[in-house]
């Protein structure tokens, strides 16, 4: 270690910030990388189908949101990351320039600099390595790559690892894919402080009207609840603000809905006009889905459509504010012989009147199974259940058995043997 | 036995780490590292690699004692790569070098074969002996935390990535009074372990 690089960590060790530098920093708070990612089996896209040019862009751009630095990248011809050309760039490769990897090495991110002012920087993927890209929490062997390469690029900007607060920057590879306050904080020693993280765009919402569904999408770009609290937080989940006004007062049902084969893990907060919390859920409806019911004055409300998870979850859902709610949502009853009538369900955004039959599946005899009976036309009433557009699960919230309400949720579940069948299984049921 | 199980010890302090690295436990360390032995480091030289012209450093050590493999001469030389010639310095994130004249266990993945850090595990692998003020050596961690035991019951999964200290490494916490493993213990429950799971 060399003076200089000794007297910037003493600098920043009077401070007694958390995070840990490096030592040296860029000249300028912007750098271009120029790489075009494929790895060695020459594929230039991930199992989940996402490029590996992309996921490096993601990770390159966790960091230009958050702080005063710019990455850029310039795609479309790869160099070698272990020539010392002044060109940043970042690759796959079986060995590091001719050294192995070793057994547990992922990545390598190496840095040249003269007189404490980087010069070059390359980071490695250990191609023999399984990578994917997925925002999820990690399990087994899979890495994520989006996740490493931000952590690479973090190194790049002349972070050290931290260890003492949650951060990206922490030695281990987590559920953590984003720069926390502690990097960020780091970034804004070398290079200055960075733009409020809590942007204007995180205090707009969207207006929701009432006894309509809303699709929406909570994505990387989303605001996170550690812009919005600022200070109290390290979630990193996604948030999508909407807000809604009630005319009268009275009892409101209000749900959130996974949409995709694997749904989000629903949460739903429920805030009045200042934003403070009135009521938040997480499982109460089917499934992972998010279900309250509240009795709420007239007024402004804001809804916040979260996950459960404090990691980044994205994926489709739907939100709704019924009012009226469950009194006056039309009904579903088992009959005798567990055949299922719904007076309203919504499909496509159409209200139809169902039957369901049941159906005794001989390869699975204890197994509750439905087939699709007669169907009519629906009145336009807050539906009693609903069939998701991606899965053709149904939600059936709730079913009265016998004056005792259950949230049902079936399971589309087609079967080869009876093509001419629509079946559904019963997949949870849980009493109000 | 219980000594066996779980032991004491100290380290010296490092710079930084190795980049993403997965986490190794003690079974593991134990298992794949090729070579394990306590040795001192004798000199050091950083070079330039005629392919890629990059920088290693190259670290000579003076065996003392091999705890498992087999050397035929009491020398080893070990390349790391990075290093600093001149002003000139490639700076591999997380590296630790070992620093002149250290004495420190060092678990060699495969010295036959040139990689990145020879150490398994990187900083994992890599423990440095210091002598306290009583004249006893002490065991470090190689990021500078006193290593207080080993448990060889601790286990990583797949997915666990490199806190730079291996699973089962027992280290003081801040404030705590307890004395760090000496150098004999450590090597004694190294052995110890080797002769149960060789």
């Amino acid at each position: 270690m060399n003076r200089g690089w000794l007297s910037i960590l003493l600098m920043f060790s009077a401070t007694a910030p958390a995070f840990e530098l490096m030592g040296p920093r860029w000249p300028e708070a912007e750098l271009t990388f120029q790489f075009d990612l494929v790895n060695i089996r020459g594929q230039s896209r991930a199992a989940s189908g996402q490029r590996w040019n992309d996921a490096f862009i993601e990770a390159m751009m966790r960091w230009n949101r958050a702080s005063a630095f710019t990455f850029n990248a310039a795609t479309g011809r790869g160099f070698d990351p272990c020539r010392r050309d002044d060109i940043n760039t970042a690759g796959f490769r079986r060995d590091d320039c001719g050294f192995g990897f070793g057994r547990n090495t992922l990545a390598i991110t190496s840095n040249v600099f003269i007189r404490n002012v980087y010069q070059e920087s390359d980071i490695v993927f250990n191609d023999n390595e399984p990578w994917d890209v997925f925002d999820s929490r990690l399990s087994g062997e899979v890495v994520d790559f989006t996740r490493v390469a931000a952590h690479e690029l973090g190194h790049t900007l002349g972070l050290d690892h931290e260890t003492r607060r949650p951060a990206l920057m922490q030695p281990i590879v987590s559920n953590t894919t984003l720069p926390l306050a502690d990097d960020l904080n780091g970034v804004a020693a070398l290079y200055g402080a960075a733009p409020q993280p809590q942007s204007d765009s995180c205090q707009q919402s969207i207006e929701l009207a009432l006894n309509v569904w809303q699709t929406g999408r909570l994505e990387a770009e989303d605001c996170r609840r550690f812009d919005l609290d600022i200070g109290q937080s390290q979630d990193e989940s996604a948030v999508d603000q909407y807000r809604f006004t009630l005319p009268t007062g009275g009892r409101v049902v209000i749900q959130m809905q996974g949409l995709a084969l694997e749904p989000l893990d629903a949460f739903l907060e429920l805030r009045d006009d200042a934003r403070q919390v009135l009521s938040s859920d997480d499982d109460s409806g089917a499934g992972l889905d998010a279900m309250m019911v509240a009795d709420l004055a007239a007024g402004d409300y804001f809804l916040w459509a979260n996950t459960a998870l404090a990691s980044l979850e994205t994926g489709e859902y739907r939100v709704q504010v019924a009012i009226g709610g469950i009194d006056q949502a039309a009904s579903v009853r088992l009959l005798p012989g567990n055949e299922v009538q719904i007076d309203s369900v919504e499909f496509s955004g159409q209200r139809y009147s169902v039957r369901l039959h049941p159906f005794n599946h001989p390869d699975f005899p204890d197994t509750l199974f439905w087939t699709l009976g007669e169907v009519r036309g629906g009145a336009p009433v807050v539906p009693g259940a609903t069939v998701l557009p991606e899965s053709n699960h149904i939600i059936l919230h709730p079913v009265d058995v016998n004056g005792q309400l259950i949230d049902v949720g079936l399971r589309w579940s087609p079967d080869a043997n009876f093509p001419e069948l629509w079946l559904w299984r019963l997949n949870s049921a849980e009493f109000r | 036995m219980l000594r066996g199980l779980l032991l004491c010890f100290l380290l010296l302090p490092g710079l930084v780490q190795a980049t993403t690295i997965r986490a190794v436990d003690m079974d593991q360390l134990l298992k794949h590292s090729q070579l394990i032995f306590i040795g001192q480091v004798r000199g050091r030289e950083v070079l330039t690699d005629p392919s890629s012209e990059r920088l290693f450093t190259r670290v000579h050590f003076a065996v003392q004692e091999v705890l498992k493999g087999a050397l035929t001469t009491p020398e080893l030389t070990l390349d790391f790569l990075g290093g600093q010639q001149g002003d000139r310095v490639e700076q591999v994130a997380e590296m630790v070098y070992p620093y002149d004249q250290e004495v420190g266990v060092y678990f060699v993945e495969a010295p036959e074969q040139r990689l990145v850090n020879p150490f398994y595990g990187w900083t994992q692998g890599h423990f440095v002996s210091v002598q306290d003020a009583d004249g006893i050596n002490r065991i470090r961690t190689a990021t500078g935390q006193w290593v207080t035991g080993l448990d060889f019951t601790s286990t990583v999964t797949a997915s666990q990535v490199s806190r730079d200290i291996a699973e089962g490494v027992q280290v003081r916490a801040i404030g705590q009074s307890r004395p760090a493993m000496t150098l004999f213990d450590f090597k004694q429950a190294i052995q110890e372990y080797l002769e149960i799971r060789p």
